[in-house]
């Protein structure tokens, strides 16, 4: 069987899952199943159908997971904000089209990742213009400043940063990975290779600094770092990066909730909700009581105890940042860690794309990507469950937010290419090899 | 009636669910063990090395390629007996025995367009070429940071003789005709 | 390379398996936990969506029922404040008391007598549906009862000695349940308590009403009869101390009859004394002081009579000394009685000597009209001896009749029943009557307190019992 036949087959898989939910959702609320449900899971289902014939024509030796896992946690998400409050789905619906748009866009334009490697510089520094741009001109939403406002939409650019960054770092860190592997002197019996290499992962890193002290984004800082240290452990193999780069984020983050109230704060509540239960702790506490509420099973799609009677839901954001507290209310214990698998087969799937592939840029890249996306699944979701202090981060594909789900259709586009550039180059054909070369 | 339908339904969406997940999972492992992709080269396993183009395809790249990148009064005679070919000795990331048929001009290096992929940290992107001239292959040193080595000795344009060992990063050809 | 990023994924592969760990541990190890933190209200506001039963009164007046709006319910209580403090409130806000609280299970319709819920509709998710609480309070005696103490600060409480089944509650002052939300920070403030039942949870000193029980104690034991003679000089001194009557009264050669009738302190200072300590607690404990009345309200909102010190309930062993002992047989020192105690004392006499355990939930109804639980009236204690008891009966009608209590006289039917004056000291009184009528065939037996009054039981209490014996006699007897 094909790949993508494959792919299709789990696609149908995934809409049979979605459409279900949706049934669910609307026979909970209205007490009768109404025929437009089953249309709506149609036409998410036929989104992910034309993304799949994008991939079967430009990327076929892609890998065939990817995208069904991707459509399966998009549905389930786009469920849930339907449930929460169907106008937000309405405009969801159409930031997933505009995200399948730009997927396909990419897919289209950029064809094989390497030639990024080229442009490394300019990504990187529009990377870094997206980020800088909202202290410039953004407006703060809950305290952190990372929002801009055009056109009467709000978009997050820390979202598209995020890819731009690793894009940037996965052709620099190739590059100079022996180098920084090497070192050149010894500083008080520790190796330190040649300084002149450190000059941008030093930038990287006080960037991390910036975007905590001047956004007060502790959920992107943190992202930012960690994917940061990750990929300097891949490229240079090298534990003592983790532990300097670790330290000095413990070091900053102690620093900031220590210095910035708002950071503070979500440390304090992190460590005792109880103490403000009516304030600051209290959208957290109403996490947990919504997820404990679930218990094994939960009530089902469309049957949890989610809003109030004025139609308020009960944990505010529960629509961004919040979803999954609704998702393990509804569906309980066992949908939860259903949820949670789909995230950890998708990073699984763009480790293995990681590992695979052929050359070190596309290792890279493909290994920040999937770093960058389950770190922020941890992230978020052990913030919503008191695992971790909690940070505003979204949850991908699933949250609400238009710049959450496009930028992760992006990187979905990107992680697609390399697999399919690592499977043309081990087992494709020739044509597809000679369409590779051409490009190149 | 209705609750039967959502409790039917709450169930089929987990089944589906964990059904979804499992299938994935054995799709991919299945996948993980080799099912599916084959390597690029061929692998020893005592057989005559097997070369992945079909013979029709191949053919008609190895006139296009001597037609395209052979330098004029250069044209190497490939006779039906001479097959030139670098075997792998060892080497970090190539398994030992895999057969680079030699055809044209050949890349060797770390950017993923090579004709032959070294990815090692100590291969260049473009490390160095082999390139036919009077009848024999030449290798090229292209500027390189860490060397090109035949039969232990760097250089920068050197004849490969039958059963010459060329070292490139940490990977060692023997070149057989 | 691969090997760092293959590290990396080990890494990552914990970071998820420590996210479903933990989701674990909150959907199912600490669920309950979560869910009964008082900062949870998750439930509360899950029950609006619940269809919770109503709650009437035996002759069919609904005090409290839901009313759905726009999918959630609503409690409403048509009849504004009847009996509001026995019925309670249920806020979302506030959390519930009174019925409200007690019966809160069965008004959802999932305490286990209302039959165990199916596993299917347990499965389906479907909502149980309340069911009713028949209260025994009858709507009639209870308005009469509440108008009686309109502008007054007092309580009162009928019940039916032969069953023990509360007739009426009322307490003043008084809220409507209606205004709890937006009134609630002045209701709980204010010094008058209206959110408090003052027939279950009032203290109060129970003067000569409590007379009664000293008269049970020394006839039983034959320390006195009805006949006995005695002579009072308006003093009795003992143990370095004395006791005097009410308004300084003196009254001469009398007999026991009289001095219950009269309310004469020296002589029942006397009789107490013959008593002691020992006989007079025990005769206490008989009639239900020192225990709870097991009357179906929430743990708190019923209390103990007995002797206290301040807020504390003394032990029954407490040392007395004989001055003490004989202010105790008037119903003084340091002795505290609830309305309800007091009106089971009534009801004890009414009942020969036999008091029925109170109760005020007649039945529960599902919402199909199935009866699923129904009151048996049973035994609490046994007060004294039927001989005491019909003795006492008569001695207390003589009290209606000639004593003090005439004012509780009801026409064609013979009351009977004891007045109670306690001083404040404050020139201020508490003025008490208990008692029951017919006298002969007990229907109703009823305790009166009236707080902060000039005027004494027979003037101020002994009017208002006879109103609401009245009414309750009106009513007829139940089945």
């Amino acid at each position: 069987m094909s790949r993508r036949t494959t792919e299709l087959l789990y696609l149908v898989l995934a809409g049979a899952v979605s459409t279900m939910a949706y049934v669910s959702v609307y026979a909970g609320r209205f007490h009768e199943i109404d025929r437009r449900s089953i249309l709506y899971g149609l036409v998410f289902v036929v989104i992910f159908l034309v993304l799949h014939v994008v991939v079967r024509i430009y990327l076929p030796q892609a890998d065939p997971y990817l995208l069904p896992v991707t459509a399966l946690l998009a549905a389930i998400g786009l469920t849930e904000i339907f449930r929460i409050k169907p106008s937000l789905a309405l405009l969801q619906g159409q930031w997933l089209i505009v995200g399948a748009l730009l997927f396909a866009l990419t897919v289209v334009i950029v064809r094989d990742h390497v030639r990024l490697d080229r442009y490394r510089y300019l990504i990187g520094v529009l990377g870094l213009a997206l980020l800088v741009f909202p202290i410039v001109a953004g407006t703060t939403v809950n305290g952190a400043k990372l929002w801009i406002r055009a056109f009467g939409m709000s978009i997050q650019p820390s979202e598209f940063a995020k890819i731009a960054i690793v894009v940037f770092l996965a052709g620099y860190l190739d590059d100079k990975k022996v180098l920084l592997s090497v070192p050149t002197r010894h500083v008080l019996g520790v190796p330190v290779p040649a300084a002149k290499y450190f000059g941008p992962l030093v930038l990287m890193g006080g960037l991390a600094l910036v975007m905590l002290v001047f956004m007060k984004d502790f959920g992107m800082s943190l992202l930012f770092m960690a994917v940061f240290v990750a990929l300097l452990y891949m490229a240079t193999d090298r534990i003592v990066y983790v532990a300097a780069g670790g330290g000095l984020f413990a070091a900053a983050a102690a620093l900031a909730v220590w210095l910035v109230p708002h950071v503070g704060d979500r440390f304090s509540i992190w460590l005792d909700p109880w103490a403000k239960a009516d304030t600051t702790g209290y959208q957290l506490l109403q996490s947990l009581f919504t997820i404990a509420d679930g218990g094994l099973l939960g009530a089902g799609f469309g049957r949890g105890f989610l809003l109030y009677a004025d139609r308020q839901p009960v944990v505010p954001d529960l629509q961004t940042d919040f979803i999954f507290a609704a998702i393990a209310n509804e569906i309980g214990l066992l949908g939860g860690v259903a949820v949670v698998l789909c995230f950890l087969l998708f990073f699984w799937r763009g480790m293995r794309i990681a590992t695979q592939a052929p050359d070190g840029f596309s290792k890279l890249l493909a290994g920040g990507l999937a770093a960058a996306f389950g770190l922020q699944t941890f992230i978020i979701l052990g913030g919503v469950t008191r695992l971790i202090p909690l940070t505003g981060l979204t949850l991908p594909f699933v949250s609400y937010g238009g710049s959450s789900i496009t930028a992760n259709l992006i990187l979905l586009a990107l992680l697609l290419m390399v697999s399919h550039r690592t499977n043309v180059v081990r087992a494709g054909t020739e044509v597809e090899r000679r369409r590779l070369a051409e490009l190149g | 009636m209705i609750d039967i339908v959502l409790l039917v339904l709450k169930i089929a969406i987990l089944v589906l669910l964990y059904l979804f997940i499992w299938q994935v999972v054995r799709g991919a492992v299945a996948d993980v063990r080799g099912s599916g992709a084959a390597p690029d080269v061929a692998l020893p396993d005592g057989s005559p090395p097997v070369v992945v183009p079909t013979p029709e395809e191949r053919r008609r790249r190895r006139e296009q390629r001597i037609a395209e990148r052979t330098e004029s009064g250069q044209v190497m005679d490939l006779t039906r007996h001479i097959s030139p070919r670098l075997i792998v000795e060892q080497s970090p990331i190539v398994p030992a025995g895999v057969i680079f048929p030699l055809e044209g001009w050949v890349t060797i290096g770390r950017a993923p367009t090579s004709d032959i992929v070294l990815d090692e940290p100590f291969v260049s992107s473009t490390h160095a070429r082999l390139v036919p001239r009077d009848q024999v292959y030449v290798v090229e040193d292209l500027g390189s940071t860490n060397g090109t080595f035949v039969n232990d000795r760097a250089v920068t344009e050197a004849p490969l003789r039958l059963d010459a060992r060329l070292r490139i990063g940490d990977t060692v050809f023997r070149y057989e005709e | 390379m691969n090997k760092a990023i293959t590290r990396v994924f080990v890494v990552g592969v914990v970071l998820f398996l420590a996210l479903i760990v933990n989701l674990t541990y909150l959907q199912v190890v600490a669920a309950d936990r979560l869910a009964a933190r008082p900062e949870n209200k998750r439930q509360l506001a899950k029950e609006l969506r619940i269809r919770r039963g109503a709650i009437l009164s035996y002759d069919g007046v609904v005090l409290a029922k839901s009313v759905r709006r726009s999918g959630f319910y609503h409690r409403t209580y048509p009849e504004g404040s009847l009996a509001p403090q026995l019925v309670g409130y249920d806020s979302v806000r506030y959390g519930r008391s009174g019925l409200e609280k007690q019966m809160n299970e069965v008004l959802l319709g999932r305490a286990p007598e209302l039959g165990v819920r199916s596993w299917l509709d347990q499965l389906l998710g479907r909502r149980p549906t309340g069911a009713d609480v028949v209260t025994t309070l009858s709507a009639e005696v209870q308005r009469v009862a509440q108008q009686a103490l309109i502008g007054k600060r007092g309580a009162i409480v009928a019940l039916d000695p032969a069953t023990g089944a509360l007739l009426a509650d009322a307490s003043s002052p008084t809220y409507d349940q209606r205004g709890l939300e937006d009134e609630w920070a002045e209701l709980t403030v204010a010094e008058d308590a209206p959110l408090l039942n003052r027939v279950t949870q009032g203290l109060y000193a129970p003067g000569s009403s409590f007379k009664v029980v000293t008269a049970a104690a020394a006839l039983e034991e034959g320390v006195v009869t009805p006949e006995a003679q005695f002579v009072d000089t308006g003093t009795f001194v003992i143990y370095g101390g004395k006791v005097t009557n009410y308004g300084d009264a003196v009254y001469g050669p009398h007999d026991f009859e009289t001095a219950l009738t009269q309310s004469i302190n020296t002589t029942f200072a006397k009789v107490g004394d013959k008593l002691g300590r020992g006989r007079l607690v025990r005769k206490m404990r008989a009639f239900g002081f020192w225990k709870v009345p097991p009357l179906d309200l929430p743990p708190g909102s019923v209390v103990a009579s007995g002797r206290y010190d301040g807020e504390e309930l003394l032990s029954p062993e407490a040392k007395m000394d004989p001055l003490a002992v004989a202010w105790a047989a008037c119903g003084q020192e340091r002795v505290l009685a609830t309305p309800l105690q007091m009106a089971l004392v009534a009801a004890a006499v009414a009942n020969g000597g036999e008091i029925m355990v109170p109760y005020v939930v007649e039945e529960v109804r599902t919402r199909d009209g199935r009866v699923v639980d129904e009151a048996k009236p049973s035994r609490w204690s046994t007060a004294m001896d039927p001989q005491t008891a019909l003795t006492l009966n008569e001695m207390m009608r003589r009290v209606v009749t000639s004593g003090t209590g005439t004012g509780a006289a009801i026409e064609g039917v013979e009351v009977a029943g004891k007045t109670g004056t306690a001083e404040r000291g404050d020139s201020t009184n508490l003025a008490w009557f208990i008692g029951f009528a017919p006298a002969s065939d007990p229907e109703v037996a009823v305790a009166v307190v009236v707080e902060d009054t000039l005027a004494t039981g027979g003037a101020e209490a002994a009017p208002l019992a006879a109103k609401v014996m009245r009414a309750a006699l009106a009513a007829g007897r139940r089945p």
